[in-house]
């Protein structure tokens, strides 16, 4: 599903040049749950800016669906985004003038779903996530653990092919963390395909494998076979 | 989508509730300004349009040509080409002439000099649309001594009574029979009434005054649907010779002015309060500026505003946005924005008419209903101010990359922060041009009302003559002159209510004199300056017919042609409609007085002529003291010599001042609207300091802690403003000087301007601006770094 060819990215200040990826090939497979490690600075967040179409990178060659997209300009990642990926943030990053409802249902907004249809599905998410009685609510009135929730709902809403998670429990304490983990957990089992950066090892377990990163190289890939069963 | 936007818009709005005041009331000033400003000068550019054929009625005005081939206009004719135009040329439908005249209307033991008296053709109500009410539009004036008057005139003569069939008494001379009652005039014509009679009246008694050709008649004619008025003009030559001699005709012709065209474009002699395109130029280009004021500010908040909004942004391309989403968006809030400020124009605009009203001295309505234009105008500029708010923040933001939501660090670009600099920048080069107007006008102004007029003004009463009282006048002066607390009785044609006429003359030299008919006593009453010569004397008994004193203006524009004693037989001066008295002797010159009002454009060459028939004042110089019991004295003899015409006096002072409030109204609407544009760039550089010191805070903050004093915080954030202020003052103040020295030049007499009105506007403008910053600046540089620190 996701294949990296020599994937290399370059950020260019006026003095500076700064390579913060380099020759990186990795290989995420449908249905798989990879988790990338790497101490800050490591090129995690890049590399999943690339993955997720945000960013092109400076050199090699990015495979998503078989399409190669490392070149695609904005207007076309925006749109091949739209619907096949979804995101989770460490900061949530729900819009502050929404609800809880509004938030969820923005990307099929987006994706012009009519009306009705996005009401059915938004309110199935918010049973799923057990937000409902949160629904009108601002994320200003939620706990960190329930915005998260949230924001995994509006991930979620679109039916990505693909969820990605930047340090989905950097801002939560071990209980809600845990949460939002099996959360990712049983979205996996039900076939979205995750790739989750973390600082944490534990969290790290949840996923079929690990990929190290260190100063923009691929160190180590750790298979847990048990999973792969 | 759209539901969306707006709830997103309206959410945002009222979280940033100071960033929305700002905004809002800075756009809703500006708007407001900028409709009055414009359906002021609509009103003005409406003016006489309101007759249903004024696309046919044109003013016929009079062209002179001296041998040198000179030319000049007036806006009258004489009164013979109206009667005879219409059996001349067929596309004439009708032909209206006015006289207008000073009358003593009596009904009943009211008695009251009336200015808005008109005597008229009787078409007039059949070619103008002024509305009879009650009577018979054709035939109210067809009889002599017939008369119409305005709603006002018959409540203030005949209360709630009918006046029809009533009759009005006129100069104590002959009543006239009210045939009819109309609408007040509008204030949007240039023809003023109160009392319209049949020009018949005249016409019957004085048969001749159809055969005149020089007396002060304004003539319309109403020409056939489709009819050329150039074709009509260009046979006004064979017309005129036809009735003419051929020396006559060579120096005369007759011009068309459209109707509409009048009250923007006078020619010499005019009726009432015309303007100029020139004022309504200035009022256009003022409410341009505040509005482009008003919208700077919008647009600068927003940008500033736009780094906060960058999170969003991201989470709103990462969710699927596409870029014109973002546009739309954005947009639409920009709108929302506009749309509320618009609202918020139109209260406004409704709580400042009547002090608006009070400072054009007009008394202008807006009617939305009946006036499209008004509520297209307003929508239109909302759309207007919503689109250019919102397109550079939409253009900005939509272009943000999506990533930089991960890197969780975003700075504004520099290219914004220099955009922001550069408006700022031209928001205050405005100001300060505006600043520096207002002092040299109004500089000008009082320099014009304290100057020396050349005269004592004050202490002069003033009694309006009638041609009537001219007989009796020399047996009054004597028992008026003795009065205790008399010094000085003159009777002349000087006065500050009507405008002079320029004589035209024969001789191109004399062509602008200004003639005052004055008597003996005129230079000593006034306390005028003989520097040349003599006054009139009683001594000479040829000074009655051929004495001429000139001002110092006349020798400095005619050379040393007229010096005392010289006879003007040799210049061929022939004063107009004086052939008796054709030619004269120059007797003195006295030093100039300002005899028309201060602010003329040119002092002109001016001529003192003694002639009995023509007296138009009494001027009475009087003491300071017991001035009532001298008032009243006068009175007495007035009363003595005319038991049946009502005392009426005034103060030549008072007129003066009138005069100079005319000319002041000007300065006083670029003062305020002045005023308002600093007050809007000021809230925008609140709104922007607010943005950039909130900014800043963790910056103030490490300062802080590595030891920079309060002081030094506060320099460093109000450094940047004093240098953007200080730009635009070099860049604004040669401008403005530039445009202001022209606009000086049309005054004689000018107010200097040098460097202290650049320091005075300079200075105001730069404390204005750090006195707003530095509110924000000492609020962040008194917080407590540790606050400042956590904030993150």
């Amino acid at each position: 599903m996701i294949t990296t060819r020599n994937l290399k990215k370059v950020y260019t200040t006026e003095e500076v040049e700064t390579t913060a990826l380099n020759s990186i090939n990795i290989e995420v497979k449908e249905g798989e749950f990879v988790s990338i490690m790497g101490p800050s600075g490591c090129g995690k967040s890049t590399l999943l800016n690339i993955l997720g179409l945000l960013d092109n990178p400076s050199e090699g060659e990015y495979l998503f669906l078989d399409e190669n997209v490392g070149g695609f300009t904005e207007r076309k990642r925006a749109s091949f985004r739209k619907g096949n990926i979804g995101f989770v943030f460490q900061s949530f990053n729900l819009i502050d003038e929404l609800t809880v409802f509004e938030n969820i249902e923005l990307p099929l907004l987006y994706l012009r779903v009519p009306s009705a249809e996005r009401k059915k599905r938004v309110e199935e998410a918010l049973e799923q996530m057990e937000i409902f009685p949160r629904r009108n609510h601002f994320p200003q009135q939620l706990s960190g653990g329930q915005q998260q929730r949230v924001a995994v709902a509006r991930a979620v809403i679109a039916r990505p092919k693909v969820i990605l998670a930047d340090e989905p429990t950097g801002n939560l304490d071990s209980a809600h963390g845990s949460e939002v983990m099996n959360l990712l957990s049983k979205l996996n089992e039900e076939g979205t395909t995750i790739v989750m950066v973390t600082h944490s090892p534990d969290y790290a377990e949840y996923g079929n494998r690990v990929i190290h990163l260190f100063d923009g190289h691929v160190v180590t890939e750790n298979i847990k076979e048990q999973h792969n069963a | 989508m759209l539901k969306s936007y707006l709830k997103t818009a309206l959410r945002n709005l009222t979280r940033n509730k100071i960033h929305t005041a700002i905004n809002i009331s800075g756009l809703a000033i500006g708007i407001a300004c900028c409709l009055l400003l414009l359906l002021h000068v609509q009103n003005e550019l409406s003016y006489d349009k309101f007759h249903a054929q004024h696309q046919q009625i044109y003013r016929m005005y009079q062209i002179n040509r001296d041998p040198n081939g000179n030319v000049w206009t007036r806006s009258i004719t004489g009164s013979a080409p109206g009667v005879r135009l219409k059996d001349d040329f067929p596309q004439i439908e009708a032909v209206v002439r006015f006289v207008c005249s000073r009358n003593l209307v009596s009904v009943g033991d009211k008695k009251i000099y009336e200015d808005r008296f008109f005597y008229a053709d009787d078409p007039v109500f059949d070619v103008f649309s002024f509305k009879l009410t009650v009577g018979d539009p054709s035939m109210a004036l067809r009889e002599p001594y017939s008369i119409a008057l305005s709603e006002s005139a018959a409540r203030k003569y005949f209360g709630s009574g009918d006046p029809m069939g009533k009759t009005i008494n006129i100069n104590n001379r002959a009543d006239y029979t009210v045939t009819g009652v109309f609408e007040d005039v509008p204030q949007r014509s240039h023809l003023q009434f109160d009392f319209l009679a049949s020009l018949r009246t005249i016409t019957s008694s004085h048969p001749v005054f159809n055969d005149d050709w020089q007396n002060a008649t304004r003539t319309y004619v109403l020409l056939s649907e489709g009819a050329d008025p150039a074709v009509l003009e260009s046979a006004m030559p064979v017309f005129i010779r036809k009735y003419q001699d051929e020396e006559a005709a060579a120096s005369l012709n007759y011009g068309l002015q459209p109707l509409a065209d009048i009250h923007l474009n006078p020619t010499s002699v005019d009726l009432e309060g015309t303007t100029s395109a020139a004022k309504l130029y200035l009022f256009g280009a003022l409410a341009v500026f505040i509005l482009l004021i008003a919208v700077i500010n919008f647009v600068n908040l927003s940008t500033a505003q736009y780094a906060r909004r960058v999170g969003e942004v991201s989470v709103r391309k990462v969710l699927g946005a596409t870029r014109d989403q973002i546009r739309q968006q954005f947009m639409a809030e920009s709108m929302v924005l506009a749309f509320i400020a618009s609202a918020l124009a139109l209260v406004l605009v409704e709580l400042f008419l009547p002090v608006f009203r009070g400072m054009i001295q007009t008394n202008f309505e807006i009617h939305y209903a009946r006036n499209p234009l008004a509520l297209i105008g307003l929508l239109g500029l909302a759309l207007l101010v919503g689109l250019i708010g919102g397109f550079y923040p939409s253009m900005v933001l939509s272009r943000h990359n999506p990533a930089d939501i991960l890197r969780k660090t975003f700075k504004s670009g520099r290219g914004g922060v220099y955009m922001r600099r550069a408006l700022v920048v031209f928001q205050f080069a405005i100001s300060a041009a505006l600043i520096l107007s207002v002092l040299v006008v109004h500089g000008q102004y009082s320099f014009l009302s304290d100057k020396d007029l050349g005269f004592k003004a004050s202490g002069l009463v003033k009694i309006p003559l009638e041609s009537s009282m001219l007989g009796r006048l020399p047996d009054m002066k004597e028992k008026l002159s003795v009065l205790p607390g008399v010094h000085g009785v003159t009777a002349s044609t000087f006065g500050y209510d009507y405008g002079f006429n320029t004589h035209p003359q024969a001789d191109p030299k004399v062509r602008h004199l200004v003639v005052i008919f004055a008597d003996h006593d005129f230079i000593r009453t006034m306390g005028l300056k003989v520097i040349q010569g003599r006054d009139f004397s009683e001594n000479y008994p040829g000074d009655q017919s051929r004495a001429i004193i000139f001002n110092r203006r006349t020798l400095d524009v005619f050379g040393d042609g007229f010096s005392v004693g010289e006879n003007l037989l040799g210049y061929q001066g022939k004063l107009e409609n004086n052939p008796p008295n054709a030619f004269k002797t120059v007797v003195g010159t006295v030093e100039n007085f300002h005899f028309r009002d201060i602010t003329e454009q040119g002092l002109q060459p001016m001529a003192l002529v003694i002639d009995q028939s023509r007296y138009e004042n009494l001027l009475i110089r009087v003491d300071d003291t017991g001035l009532s019991a001298t008032i009243a004295s006068i009175g007495k003899v007035y009363a003595q010599f005319f038991p049946d015409r009502p005392f009426e006096f005034s103060f030549l002072e008072d007129e003066l001042q009138q005069v100079v409030a005319g000319e002041l109204r000007q300065s006083t609407i670029l003062g305020y609207s002045c005023l308002l544009a600093v007050f809007v760039a000021l809230i925008g550089l609140f709104g922007l300091a607010l943005h950039m010191t909130q900014q800043r805070t963790k910056e103030i903050g490490i300062r802080k802690v590595c030891g920079a004093s309060s002081h030094r915080i506060v320099s460093m954030l109000t450094v940047e403003f004093a240098l953007l202020v200080i730009a635009a003052n070099i860049i604004a103040l040669p401008v403005a000087y530039y445009f202001l020295s022209e606009w000086l030049r049309q005054y004689p007499n000018r107010v200097e301007f040098g460097a202290t009105y650049f320091a005075v506007a300079a200075v105001a403008c730069l404390l204005l601006a750090l006195g707003t910053v530095s509110y924000q600046s000492l609020k962040a540089a008194g917080a407590n770094p540790v606050d400042a620190l956590r904030y993150e």
